[in-house]
């Protein structure tokens, strides 16, 4: 299914160095110490994001410091404790990026793919700062 | 910033693996050539791991095509 979603977006989803970006920002690694998303997935979530975006920023999962999440469901007992690496994207600010990402949430929700009950992508919009002389520079 | 070209689906796998364990954040670039942009400590665990070596690595990700000015945020 990732190959699916790469043909349609190969190359089109680049940012701009500078200017308005979308900043889309995710997903869950462990739950409950219980790895969910594997390193086979991972890479075919780089090479997806290589093709479709030219890049991405990742965090180590069991980096320093890590990231915890604690949600819970509706009738559940206890919580359920996520342990998260973090994966930063941006893109042009174009409606096709928030399809893209649409469409890779449902992708990973499915029980033969990452099985994730949810799969949090937070998207923003942001500004990339330009460069700007040294004011007093010769 | 050491710079490791990616040559296989099989070394990418490698080094998330090396990658997972140290700390830190790392950067992938490139579409067709890629990269990965990683600390110091980042590179000598690969390095160590065999998923790189000096003579195929850009200590410096600077200057290159695949540099940071070229590569996508």
């Amino acid at each position: 299914m990732l190959h699916t979603l790469q043909a349609s977006f190969q190359g089109r989803l680049a940012p701009p160095l500078g200017g308005f970006v979308y900043r889309f920002i995710f997903l869950p690694l462990l739950s409950e110490g219980k790895e969910v998303v594997s390193v086979h997935q991972r890479r075919l979530l780089a090479d997806l994001f290589h093709d479709c975006i030219a890049g991405y920023t990742e965090s180590a999962a069991e980096g320093h410091p890590p990231w915890y999440g604690s949600w819970a469901p509706p009738g559940a007992a206890r919580l359920i404790v996520d342990r998260h690496t973090l994966m930063v994207l941006y893109t042009p600010q174009i409606e096709e990026a928030k399809d893209f990402f649409r469409q890779l949430r449902w992708i990973l929700q499915q029980k033969h793919v990452a099985n994730q009950e949810v799969v949090l992508i937070e998207h923003t919009s942001v500004w990339l700062v330009e460069p700007s002389p040294l004011v007093g520079s010769p | 910033m050491p710079a490791v070209p990616i040559t296989s689906p099989e070394q990418y796998e490698k080094a998330i693996e090396v990658l997972t364990r140290v700390g830190g954040t790392w950067q992938g670039v490139g579409s067709k050539e890629r990269f990965l942009l990683v600390s110091e400590a980042q590179y000598q665990a690969l390095a160590q791991a065999k998923v790189t070596n000096s003579k195929d690595t850009k200590k410096d990700g600077k200057g290159g095509k695949n540099s940071r000015k070229s590569a996508r945020p």
